[in-house]
C-alpha cells in the first residue's frame, strides 16, 4: 500500500494548478474559480539536443 | 555528491564572491611592478585571443603606439614589425586580472590602478580613465599629442594619484555605488555621479599631496565624469579573480571584445574563452555621417562591469542611458528583466529606488543563457574600423559563446570526474 | 539581554541601516535595537545606548550588524526576520502574468500542488521529474511518451507518495476541478479511476445527470496497465480513494490489461473495503465478480451498476424505444441508401460504436479497425459500412484534440453526405471547459446541407448524435441537445445507444 498521506492532503487542500502547457488551460481553470499559474514553456536550449543533454549533466537551468 | 550538486555549490560559492567582494582601491603602480606575469615587451590587449596580424586597425595603433612609448621599438612601423615576429608579445588583459577598456592597451610602463578585493583575496588592474579628448589611445589613436599625454599620465598624473590613493589607506568602491545608488548612473556608460562621489573622497588626500603638478591633476579628475568607470574595471577584476578559482561553477567571469571577436570566460574554466564573431553595437552615432559599414565588432574589456552585474544588465538603474541610445524606460527595465532571469544573485548594496528597491542582479549562469535561451543585453561604446569612437548603444550578447562555454563545461566536468571520453 | 546578528562583508548603507533601526525597535520584545555597518561611529552610539558586545568591538567596518536588547533570543530572532521582510524589495509589482518554469511557479506560490503538463512527449519526462521534485502533483496530458519513461516518471511518483495522472491523461476531476479535457461535474460520493479519459468523463456524466456526483476522478493514462508501466497509478489512485473519507463508492475502469497487471491488480482489487464497480473491458464476468466487485459489461452499465449501490434507478432507455424510431427513421431514404458511416472525435467511442455495430453491419471499415483486414487506407475515402477517429495522429498531427478544434471533424459530414449510399451518419460531442462553446451549432449549417442534399437526390439521410457533457459544462449539455434536435438530429443520451439506433436502421435497410 502506498503513503497515501500526500494525495489525502491534495484533496483536502484548495486546488492551485501550475500549467505546462497551452495558456487556454491555465485560463479555463481560473474561469472555474481555481488559481493556476502560468509556465511559457518552450523547449531546453530553443530544442538544441545537444545542449539539451549537457545542460541535464551539468545539472539543468 | 552528484555533479547537478557539485555545480549547485560552486555557484552558490561564485555568487558569495560576487555578492561579498569588497574592492578597494589601493594604489597606482607600473603594470610591470603591480600585475603578476607582466613583462617589458608584453602588451595586454582587450577580448579573447587574437593572432597579432588579425588586430583591427585601431588595436594595432595603439600596440604600436604603447610600444614606442614603452620604447620598445623606434616608431610605428618598427613596432610592427616587432609584434609581427613575436619579440612583442600581445596576451588578452582579463588572463592577467586587467582589463582594458575600449581600444586601451596595457604596456609594462604605464601606470595601473590597483585594486584589492579585502573580502575575498584578489587583485585588478587597469590603466586610467585618459579623459574626454577624443585623440586618445583609447580609441586606437596615436600621435605627438597622445604620446605627450601618455606621458603625462605616467609621469605626474600617476605620482599626484598614487600618493593620495595611498595616503587615504584605500577607497571602498562598494561605498561608492552605495552612495550613488538612485543616481542614475547604470555605471558601464554612465557614472557621473560615481565619479563625482570618488572625486569628492580624493580630493582632500590630493589636496595634501606636495607636487607641482597638483592642481593639473586635480582639474584633470574634476573635468572626467568617465574616470570611476577604469577603477571599477580593476575593482570588477579584482574579484573576478577570486571567482576563477572555483571549478564546476557555471557563472559567467570575463566578457570581452577586440574588434573581430567577442568571448566570455567562465569560472569552472578560468581563462579558457569561449569566442564567436563579435557583435555590433547598435544605437547612436557621435557624426551624422557615420554608417553601420563604418563599425567595428565589440571592441573593449570595460564590459567586465556587466559580468558583475553593471551596465545593460542594471540598466533600469541608469535609464538615462537607454534614451541618449534610442530606448524607453520600458527598454531599461525590460533589460534588467531579462539579465534577472539568467543571474544567480543580487547586490544589496545599491538598491534602485524607482525599481522597487531591488539590487542590480549579479551572476549570469550560461546554463540559464542557454536552457531559457534568454540572451542578455551589454552596454558599450562602438568603435570606428579606422580608429575613433562611432558612438554608444547596446549589444544581445550572442548566443554562440554561450553554448561553446556549456560544452567547454560539460568536458571539463567530466574529465574532473574522470569520465572523460 | 543582547543579541546580535553580524553579516560579515555585506555592505548595507546607512540609508537602509536606519529604516531598518526603526522597524527593528518597533518589535515586540525588543527593548532598544540598531542596526548599522560596524564603523568607528557605529560602535560609539552602541557603547553609549549600552548595546556594545566583545563580538561587535572585534568587527570591521566591512561587517554588518544588527544588535539589541531583548526578552529572549527567539524575540530577537523574530524581530530580525521582520526588518529583513519588511526592509525587502516590495515587489508591489502584480505577479507576472507567466513563469519561466514549474520551479519558479512553485516558488512564487508555495499552495501549488498540482502540475499541468502538456508539452511534446519527448520532453514530458523531464518536466514531470521537475514538478514531482518541486513536490507537486502531475496531471500529464502529453502523450507519445516511451512507456520506460512512463514508468520512470510513475516510480518517481510513487516515490515520493505523488500522483501522476498519465501520461495521455485527458481526463481528471480534482477537488471540483475539471483538468485537460473534462467535463464539469457535480461532486458526489463516487471515486473513479481509470485508463479511459471519455471513459471516466462518460460514467461521470451519467451519475451527473441522474443527481449524484463524484468526489474525485483519477486519469491514469491509457498505458497504465501495460506491463512496464504495471498500473502504478491506479494502484495508487485505489489506495487513495479507499482512504478518502469523501469517497465512499469507486469506481475503475480500463480495457483488458495485461495478464501480469490483471493479477496484481486483482489481488488489490480483493482487498478493497469499499463497494466497488469494475469494467475492464474485456475482462469476463467471473474474474472480476470473483474479486467481490460489481462486474460491468460496457460504460453505460458501469454507470448504472454504481448508480444501483445507492439505490437509484435511473435508466438510459429501452431497445425498444429505439426500435420505434428506427421505424420512423427509414420512412423516405432512397432504396440505395443502405450504409453507416461514422465520424467520431476519440478512439473510445469509435471502439464501442464499432462493437455495438459489427453484427448488423456484418463489419466496419475503419483508421483505425477492429481486426487488420477492416484497415481503410490512409487518406482513403469511406466505403461501404466506415468509422472514423478523428482523434487519431493522421488527423491532429501538429493540431489539438478534436474535443478543442472542432474544425478538424466538420468536413466529415459533407464528404459522407456526397455518398448517395449512405443512410445513416453517426456523430460523438464532448463539451469540456477548453473546448469549442458551441459544437453542435457549429456543425449544424453542415447537416441542413446534408440532409439537402440527400433530399435533392428524392432520399432522406439521418443524423444520429450524442453529446458527453453535463448541465454544468458551459456549452450546456442541453442547449446542445436542443441545437442537434431543431436540426432534424436524433439525439440518444449516450454513444452506445446511438450505435445501437444505427444498428436498428442498418437492419431495417438490409432487409429492405
Amino acid at each position: 500500500m502506498a503513503d497515501t498521506s500526500k494525495m489525502l492532503s491534495l484533496f483536502r487542500s484548495e486546488l492551485v494548478v501550475v500549467n505546462v502547457g497551452p495558456k487556454s488551460f491555465a485560463d479555463v481553470l481560473e474561469k472555474q474559480g481555481y488559481t493556476a499559474l502560468q509556465v511559457d514553456w518552450k523547449p531546453a536550449a530553443g530544442g538544441d539536443r545537444q545542449m539539451q543533454e549537457m545542460l541535464r549533466y551539468l545539472g539543468g537551468y | 555528491m552528484t555533479v547537478p550538486e557539485k555545480v549547485a555549490a560552486a555557484n552558490a560559492k561564485v555568487i558569495e564572491i560576487m555578492t561579498r567582494g569588497r574592492p578597494v582601491w589601493t594604489d597606482v603602480l607600473p603594470a610591470l611592478e603591480a600585475v603578476p606575469g607582466m613583462e617589458p615587451n608584453l602588451i595586454l590587449v582587450p577580448g579573447p585571443p587574437i593572432e597579432p596580424k588579425d588586430l583591427p586597425i585601431p588595436l594595432k595603433t595603439a600596440v604600436c603606439g604603447a610600444a614606442c612609448h614603452d620604447g620598445l621599438a623606434k616608431n610605428v612601423d618598427e613596432a610592427w614589425e616587432m609584434v609581427l615576429r613575436g619579440e612583442i608579445r600581445i596576451a588578452p588583459s582579463q588572463d592577467y586580472n586587467c582589463g582594458n577598456a575600449a581600444s586601451s592597451i596595457m604596456s609594462a610602463s604605464m601606470p595601473v590602478f590597483v585594486v584589492e578585493d579585502k573580502t575575498n583575496g584578489g587583485k585588478g588592474f587597469c590603466v586610467p580613465h585618459p579623459g574626454s579628448n577624443p585623440r586618445v589611445l583609447r580609441w586606437g589613436i596615436y600621435g605627438e599629442d597622445v604620446e605627450e599625454n601618455l606621458r603625462f599620465i605616467r609621469g605626474d598624473y600617476a605620482a599626484v594619484l598614487g600618493e593620495a590613493v595611498r595616503n587615504s589607506g584605500g577607497i571602498d568602491l562598494i561605498r561608492v555605488l552605495s552612495k550613488t545608488a538612485g543616481m542614475g548612473d547604470e555605471n558601464h556608460n554612465r557614472q557621473p555621479a560615481a565619479s563625482m562621489a570618488l572625486a569628492l573622497e580624493l580630493v582632500p588626500w590630493l589636496l595634501d599631496v606636495d607636487h607641482p603638478a597638483r592642481d593639473r591633476v586635480i582639474k584633470e579628475i574634476a573635468a572626467n565624469d568617465r574616470f570611476f568607470l577604469h577603477v571599477m574595471m580593476a575593482g570588477v577584476e579584482a574579484i573576478m579573480a577570486s571567482a576563477k578559482q572555483v571549478p564546476y561553477s557555471t557563472v559567467m567571469v570575463g566578457m570581452g571584445g577586440n574588434g573581430i571577436e567577442f568571448g566570455i570566460q567562465v569560472a569552472g574554466t578560468a581563462n579558457r574563452w569561449y569566442t564567436t564573431k563579435a557583435p555590433l553595437i547598435s544605437g547612436i552615432f557621435l557624426k551624422p555621417t557615420t554608417t553601420e559599414a563604418d563599425l567595428l565588432g565589440y571592441l573593449g574589456d570595460s564590459c567586465v562591469t556587466e559580468v558583475w552585474g553593471l551596465g545593460g544588465m542594471s540598466a533600469i538603474a541608469g535609464p538615462a542611458y537607454l534614451r541618449m541610445t534610442g530606448g524607453t524606460f520600458k527598454d531599461a527595465k525590460e533589460r534588467t528583466e531579462k539579465a534577472r532571469q539568467v543571474s544567480l544573485g543580487e547586490h544589496t548594496f545599491a538598491p534602485i529606488p524607482w525599481d522597487d528597491y531591488r539590487g542590480f542582479p549579479v551572476g549570469v549562469d550560461i546554463r540559464k543563457v542557454v536552457g531559457l535561451n534568454i540572451l542578455p543585453i551589454s552596454h558599450g561604446g562602438s568603435a570606428l574600423k579606422t580608429g575613433g569612437q562611432a558612438g554608444a548603444g547596446a549589444a544581445e550578447l550572442p548566443v554562440e559563446v554561450f553554448k561553446k562555454a556549456v560544452f567547454g563545461m560539460f568536458e571539463d566536468v567530466k574529465r574532473r570526474e574522470g569520465e572523460a571520453e | 539581554m543582547i543579541f546580535t546578528k553580524i553579516e560579515r562583508d555585506r555592505y548595507i548603507d546607512s540609508l537602509e541601516t536606519l529604516s531598518e533601526t526603526a522597524i527593528l525597535n518597533e518589535q515586540p520584545g525588543i527593548e532598544t535595537g540598531y542596526v548599522g555597518m560596524a564603523t568607528q561611529v557605529f560602535k560609539e552610539v552602541i557603547e553609549e545606548i549600552g548595546l556594545s558586545t566583545p563580538e561587535i568591538a572585534a568587527c570591521t567596518e566591512a561587517d554588518y550588524v544588527l544588535v539589541a536588547s531583548a526578552a529572549s533570543e527567539e524575540a530577537f530572532e523574530k524581530a530580525v526576520e521582520t526588518v529583513w521582510a519588511e526592509s525587502a524589495p516590495t515587489d508591489d509589482a502584480e505577479k507576472p502574468e507567466s513563469f519561466l518554469s514549474s520551479a519558479a511557479a512553485k516558488e512564487a506560490e508555495p499552495r501549488a500542488n498540482l502540475c499541468q503538463i502538456s508539452v511534446p512527449g519527448e520532453y514530458a519526462l523531464e518536466e514531470v521529474k521537475k514538478a514531482l521534485n518541486a513536490g507537486m502533483h502531475c496531471c500529464v496530458f502529453s502523450n507519445n511518451v516511451p512507456l520506460e519513461q512512463e514508468r520512470e516518471m510513475k516510480e518517481l511518483a510513487r516515490e515520493k507518495g505523488l500522483l501522476c495522472m498519465g501520461p495521455d491523461c485527458g481526463v481528471a476531476n480534482i477537488n471540483g476541478a475539471a483538468l485537460v479535457l473534462s467535463s464539469i461535474n457535480n461532486r458526489g460520493p463516487f471515486g473513479i479511476v481509470g485508463a479511459s479519459g471519455t471513459g471516466i468523463q462518460h460514467v461521470a456524466a451519467i451519475l451527473h445527470e441522474a443527481g449524484s456526483g463524484v468526489s474525485q476522478t483519477i486519469g491514469t493514462g491509457g498505458n497504465d496497465l501495460k506491463e512496464p508501466v504495471g498500473g502504478i497509478t491506479m494502484l495508487m489512485g485505489i489506495d487513495a480513494l479507499e482512504a478518502d473519507p469523501e469517497t465512499k463508492y469507486i469506481i475503475l475502469i480500463s480495457r483488458k490489461p495485461a495478464d501480469s497487471v490483471l493479477n496484481k491488480l486483482l489481488a488489490r482489487i480483493r482487498e478493497m473495503r469499499k463497494p466497488r464497480v469494475v469494467f475492464f473491458m474485456g475482462c469476463d464476468r467471473e474474474t472480476i465478480e470473483e474479486t467481490g466487485s460489481v462486474w460491468a459489461g460496457n460504460l453505460d452499465d458501469c454507470a448504472l451498476r454504481a448508480l444501483e449501490l445507492i439505490h437509484n434507478d435511473y435508466s438510459l432507455g429501452s431497445l425498444s424505444e429505439l426500435k420505434e424510431i428506427a421505424g420512423e427513421a427509414v420512412k423516405g431514404m432512397a432504396p440505395e441508401q443502405k450504409y453507416v458511416r461514422g465520424a467520431y472525435t476519440g478512439g473510445t467511442y469509435l471502439d464501442e460504436g464499432m462493437r455495438a455495430m459489427w453484427e448488423a453491419t456484418g463489419g466496419l471499415w475503419s483508421n483505425a479497425p477492429m481486426s487488420p483486414e477492416w484497415k481503410l487506407p490512409e487518406g482513403a475515402a469511406s466505403r461501404e459500412h466506415t468509422a472514423i477517429d478523428y482523434g487519431e495522429e493522421e488527423y491532429t498531427l501538429g493540431r489539438p484534440h478534436p474535443a478543442i478544434d472542432a474544425s478538424i471533424r466538420r468536413p466529415a459530414i459533407l464528404k459522407e453526405a456526397a455518398d448517395p449510399s449512405v443512410a445513416v451518419i453517426v456523430l460523438d460531442f464532448i463539451l469540456t471547459p477548453p473546448g469549442h462553446m458551441d459544437p453542435c451549432g457549429y456543425v449544424v449549417p453542415d447537416i441542413l446541407k446534408a440532409q439537402e442534399l440527400a433530399k435533392s437526390r428524392g432520399g432522406k439521410l439521418v443524423f444520429i448524435a450524442s453529446v458527453l457533457g453535463t448541465t454544468a459544462d458551459w456549452q450546456d449539455i442541453r442547449k446542445q441537445e436542443q441545437e442537434l434536435r431543431d436540426a432534424g438530429v436524433l439525439v440518444c443520451r449516450t454513444n452506445y445507444r446511438a450505435a445501437l439506433l444505427a444498428s436498428e436502421i442498418i437492419k431495417l435497410r438490409r432487409d429492405a
